[in-house]
């Protein structure tokens, strides 16, 4: 490397395009979150949620050699998903406690936030590293086993199954876009307000239930319907982003599936912008 | 004074109800400077507020003629070495160093080159390689020194440096300290030991309780402190004896009784401790131990 006469490196702003430079380190901070030791679970997490579209797959034959109608068929592996989906649920929050909520808590109070912050990076920039890189996280450990399981299994399905098996796949997809969006602004969320990544992961985990359980109180408490009601869809929703997603889109008013649809996106926006918020003033580094 | 480095005019910061740094005015030039303060003098909070993690409650701060908060231009030019030893204990020393490299926009041959000549300057080349957890201390201290030089910055801010490190890494890294400024980089470090400040500059700035209590030469510094009593405390189990012993010398002014010992009001503290010192090495090798 040439040096100048005082033997330093001579350095004149960024030699990288921004894009390259901020890919670059997108990809090391996927690479930190996969150095966890915390990997492993995730890796076993993702073996047991591959075996949930499989049966599903299966469930797509089992009907069409029924000689079942195309739309019944649908119908019949949506309500399907709505089951698994909550085993989903269930594991997806854990994930998210795992590996999205620990990643601002465990920075902050003596932690290596301070040298992270002493790189030429903005705050906004290092939120934007941090949620790009859990999405991008969440989003391929959520939608790639059921992509591949599905797919794999398409090859041995009759060339009649295949409309059927892409429709329920754009589907899922669909929702669980949705649904790793969600996990990555709960686990954010969390981690942004609590000190400790323990604390983080255990409120990522436990805001959706206690959510529901003060959302089903207030609901009897007041005598409302469980349908048609926002304090039913805003726990609805954040409790089964992904089923309550698809047992409002089976269901009969376009209305109610609009609303679930914007829940379901609004309230990680809002989730996201209070923690975007809290790291952009956060004072104790 | 030539160059302005830092410029603090009423700088205040607060957390809640506790104050960190109260209406702090300084003007510091090129060179280096010592921050010095017992703990909780407000040495990091004031560190903090001219690195940019912090913002100030009140008041104004300009470094190398820009506001420091959220200002990653300014960034660029600082090099930071902060207090608190944490750091992410899967990566090794190398790839820790890598990070800062790429994200000042070199490509990776660049940053691996500048990597490998940092660790050359702070002696580090043979444990970069290894995990920072298996890093003692002394070597994270390096560590992240060696963080704060990549890239040559104008301005070097360490926090407290020395911390932790062994006799040897201490003089390599006070070197390399005067060596940068020898290049024409600014250097401001903060240390509660007036040793380590008198080591490498003259030029101090004394903080306490949050207040700027002194700014200056060194030596200015140490005729104001032997202008105002100190107040030392001695642990002994033998409060009465020592306390005759103590008021034989004509610095102590007075005497007072502590649950575990005295505590004795010394005026000229400089001229008291070598006398001090001597008694205790030819009258009373092993009965005393003062703080």
């Amino acid at each position: 490397m040439r040096l100048d006469k005082r033997g330093y490196v001579p350095y004149s702003g960024p030699r990288l395009s921004i894009l390259k430079r901020d890919l670059t380190y997108l990809f090391l901070e996927v690479k930190n979150m996969l150095l966890k030791k915390r990997s492993i679970v995730v890796l076993v997490f993702i073996l047991f949620l591959m075996s949930f579209p499989v049966i599903t797959s299966l469930t797509i034959g089992e009907f069409m050699f029924a000689g079942m109608k195309q739309e019944e068929v649908n119908q019949a592996i949506l309500s399907q998903y709505v089951e698994f989906s909550f085993i989903i649920l269930f594991l997806g929050l854990v994930l998210s406690a795992i590996t999205v909520a620990p990643r601002i808590s465990e920075e902050v109070k003596g932690g290596p936030l301070p040298l992270i912050l002493s790189r030429p990076i903005t705050r906004d920039e290092y939120f934007l590293l941090k949620f790009s890189s859990s999405f991008l996280y969440m989003f391929t450990l959520i939608c790639v086993p059921p992509l591949l399981s599905v797919l794999l299994f398409m090859g041995s399905l009759p060339p009649s199954v295949h409309f059927s098996a892409l429709y329920v796949l754009s589907r899922v997809l669909a929702i669980y876009l949705i649904y790793a969006f969600f996990l990555t602004a709960l686990g954010l969320f969390s981690s942004s307000l609590m000190g400790s990544p323990t604390s983080a992961s255990l409120f990522t985990f436990f805001l959706p239930w206690i959510t529901e359980f003060v959302g089903g109180i207030l609901r009897a408490t007041l005598d409302l319907p469980q349908k048609y009601t926002l304090i039913s869809l805003i726990s609805g929703t954040l409790l089964r982003s992904s089923s309550g997603f698809v047992e409002n889109l089976k269901g009969s008013s376009l209305t109610l599936w609009h609303q679930a649809l914007a829940l379901a996106i609004l309230l990680p926006v809002l989730m996201l912008f209070t923690a975007y918020t809290v790291v952009k003033e956060r004072q104790e580094v | 004074m030539g160059e302005v480095t830092l410029e603090a005019e009423r700088l205040t910061k607060w957390y809640g109800n506790i104050i960190g740094i109260n209406d702090v005015n300084m003007r510091i030039g090129g060179g280096i400077h010592g921050l010095l303060g017992v703990n909780g003098s407000g040495k990091s909070t004031l560190i903090k507020i001219i690195t940019g993690m912090m913002r100030q409650s009140k008041g104004s701060i300009r470094v190398l003629g820009e506001e420091p908060w959220d200002n990653p231009r300014l960034r660029r030019r600082i090099g930071y070495c902060p207090e608190g030893p944490s750091m992410y204990d899967e990566l090794t020393g190398e790839e820790f160093l890598l990070r800062k490299a790429l994200y000042h926009g070199l490509s990776m041959s660049e940053a691996l080159a500048e990597v490998k000549r940092i660790a050359e300057e702070v002696e580090l080349t043979d444990f970069v390689a290894r995990k920072l957890k298996g890093y003692s201390r002394g070597m994270r201290q390096r560590l992240k020194f060696a963080n704060a030089l990549l890239l040559d910055p104008e301005l070097l801010v360490l926090d407290e440096p020395l911390n932790g490190t062994d006799p040897f890494a201490r003089l390599r890294m006070m070197e390399v300290i005067r060596e940068r400024a020898r290049g024409g980089a600014h250097v401001l470090f903060s240390s509660h030991i007036l040793f380590e400040v008198e080591e490498l500059t003259e030029n101090v700035i004394v903080l306490h309780k949050g207040t700027l209590l002194a700014e200056g030469r060194i030596w200015e510094i140490r005729a104001l402190m032997d202008k105002v009593p100190l107040k030392i405390f001695f642990r002994t189990d033998q409060p009465y004896e020592l306390s005759e012993a103590l008021l034989a010398f004509q610095e102590v002014e007075g005497i007072f009784k502590h649950p575990s010992g005295v505590v004795a009001h010394v005026r000229r503290p400089l001229e008291f401790y070598p006398k001090f010192q001597r008694y205790i090495l030819e009258e009373r090798p092993d009965s005393t131990r003062g703080r």
